[in-house]
């Protein structure tokens, strides 16, 4: 169940860093749509995720003979574009020389599904549902690095400049808090 | 930023302190519960992407008592939640995000000439040139991406549309300038600029410090003309008739690429951290700076390289030949060949003289009709004849046709403008 694709990635990072051309639109057709929901993680603001793409792809580029070998892309450019939208949020903040929040986490959840189920899973589904949206940010973010992009532990370490105790005591306290959601019979 | 190591999968078991399947394929715990599911790499795995094989393996479980369809509902629930609602972007947003990652780049590469201009207070006229960019297309389509970048490869920069019978030279933006001399004598400055026959040629289209670095520029010689270049590295190549050469105004900093189809005579000018690279459709010639000759018809099934000075690398396929001078290696059908040669032969078509030993005459006539630019074909048991000997092409190609019947049992016609040679019984 692994992702036979994503293998492919380290090959294309090198020969992009060698020069090629038809490397670098793989890598962008790869990863630009994928980085795009990311960003949009943070900010609704659609623009600036764009611009940050655009930024990070144009970045690569020119310093690409400077690249070094990578061997997990997506967590390399999953972190690239979370550094290039949090210094896009800090220049923005001096600009406008006002004191705005750190960009946090969300998530948009997706529609119920209309399966027919019974009562007791329905009630449950509501109640992590209600739960899953009082989380905070960083719960919020090390379950979509865990669910969505299946990180291991060491990974999430490297997005979320955390160690790996903590990482290992975030999720596992989120998991719990979705536990007892779970099993609070009103 | 940390470059994660290793293989993903060894990293997410080593990472894992849960899997309710362990390595021996047998569950390892009496019960599971919610927890342990959304702990497991294995099952979130699955819950992205669901597989009826899968769903029995988990299925068993609950099957055997050891975990609750509400926990496994739940848990699938869970995953699902966070990964049904990608905001991907349209295709049409993704072109446009592709077009802006464009032009940030060249950008960027402008603002890099501009500061290397204004260090070395190079004219400022330059820095204007450097800011009056102009992006051409700015919606491509999915599949223009890989081609926008950087025009085509060197290989695959087209031939303009139109046959004709001038000596050509198209420009980077498809400016064409046609010359009716014989010969065309094109010379590169540093900056990539070219004097064509004595004159500055200012092309009338953007010629931009991007386009320059970017973009190719080639000669095409039609039959019966030739052309001398020497471009903006001082390398010096003389092109025989029929050939095309395809190069960029300035080369890379860290290579420097030229595709052949044709004849060429090439004086490389020394450059030991840039390899002079003449590609042709079989082969690869490598020299950093010497003196070679390359035949690369492409109606011709033979291919060959010639070393008259100096050393050059030839790479066919997956194999690489260094040549020593006066060696000739030569291509057929996939096979190589590597002879020594008397090197005068190959490279007088420079000074109009063609020199042939025990050659075929269908191959003879096949470059005559190319330097002169004539039709000329023949019967094939002629075309079997084998000729030594030298002939001035300076001569008109009438005369010098004339000149096979006087040692060999042929005979020269002229046909509705072509000439055929016919083979007569002694």
């Amino acid at each position: 169940m692994t992702k036979p694709v994503e293998s492919q990635h380290p090959k294309l990072w090198n020969e992009f860093r060698m020069g090629s051309d038809a490397a670098f639109a793989s890598l962008y057709s790869a990863y630009a749509g994928k980085l795009y929901d990311y960003g949009l993680h943070f900010t609704d603001d659609t623009e600036m995720v764009k611009d940050c793409v655009q930024d990070l792809f144009a970045k690569l580029y020119v310093g690409r003979k400077k690249l070094g070998e990578v061997e997990n892309v997506k967590v390399y450019m999953l972190i690239s574009m979370k550094n290039t939208l949090f210094n896009l949020f800090k220049k923005e903040m001096h600009h406008y020389n006002i004191d705005t929040i750190e960009p946090v986490f969300d998530t948009e959840f997706s529609a119920e599904s209309k399966m027919i189920e019974s009562e007791e899973i329905l009630a449950g589904k509501k109640r992590i549902e209600r739960m899953m949206e009082i989380i905070t940010p960083r719960q919020r973010e090390v379950l979509y690095y865990r669910f969505i992009e299946e990180l291991s532990y060491e990974e999430i370490c490297g997005m979320m400049q955390m160690n790996y105790q903590s990482v290992r005591n975030l999720l596992h306290r989120t998991i719990g808090k979705i536990r007892d959601a779970a099993a609070n019979e009103k | 930023m940390k470059n994660n190591g290793g293989d993903v999968s060894t990293n997410r078991k080593k990472a894992c302190p849960f899997n309710v399947f362990n390595k021996y394929g047998m569950e390892n715990k009496k019960t599971y519960t919610l927890t342990d599911l959304l702990e497991d790499e294995d099952f979130i795995a699955f819950a992205n992407r669901p597989e009826p094989e899968g769903e029995a393996k988990w299925r068993q479980l609950i099957g055997a008592g050891k975990m609750s369809e509400k926990d496994f509902r739940l848990a699938m629930f869970c995953v699902s939640k966070f990964g049904n609602a990608p905001r991907n972007p349209t295709d049409d947003e993704l072109s446009g995000m592709w077009a802006g990652v464009q032009k940030k780049i060249r950008m960027s590469r402008a603002a890099r000439w501009r500061s290397i201009f204004v260090a070395t207070s190079v004219a400022a006229a330059c820095v204007a040139v450097a800011a009056g960019l102009v992006f051409i297309r700015l919606q491509p389509s999915d599949s223009d991406r890989e081609a926008m970048l950087m025009p085509p490869k060197i290989t695959e920069v087209p031939l303009p549309p139109t046959a004709s019978e001038d000596i050509r030279i198209v420009f980077a933006d498809n400016n064409c300038i046609a010359l009716k001399e014989k010969t065309a004598r094109i010379l590169y400055n540093d900056q990539g600029v070219a004097e064509i026959n004595s004159q500055t040629i200012v092309p009338a289209g953007e010629q931009s410090e991007s386009s320059k670095e970017t973009g190719y520029n080639q000669v095409i010689v039609p039959a019966g003309r030739h052309s001398f270049l020497e471009l903006s590295d001082g390398t010096r190549i003389w092109l025989n008739a029929s050939s095309r050469l395809v190069y960029p105004p300035v080369f890379k900093t860290s290579a420097r690429e030229v595709y052949l189809e044709g004849e060429a005579y090439v004086e490389v000018n020394s450059d030991k951290n840039r390899p002079f690279v003449v590609k042709t459709g079989m082969m690869e010639v490598t020299a950093t700076g010497t003196t070679f000759n390359v035949a690369a018809y492409t109606d011709e099934e033979v291919q060959w390289v010639v070393l008259v000075a100096g050393a050059v690398s030839v790479q066919t396929g997956s194999t690489a030949t260094l040549l020593s001078p006066s060696q000739m290696l030569s291509l057929s059908g996939g096979a190589a060949s590597l002879n020594t040669v008397n090197v005068e032969k190959y490279i007088s078509w420079r000074d109009g003289i063609y020199i042939y030993s025990n050659e075929k005459l269908a191959r003879i006539l096949n470059r005559l009709s190319h330097y002169y630019g004539i039709a000329v074909s023949c019967e094939p048991k002629a075309g079997e004849l084998l000729f030594t000997g030298k002939l001035d092409m300076k001569n008109d190609p009438e005369r010098v046709l004339n000149g096979f019947s006087k040692t060999a049992p042929v005979k020269c016609k002229q046909e509705n403008g072509a000439y055929i040679i016919y083979y007569i019984n002694p």
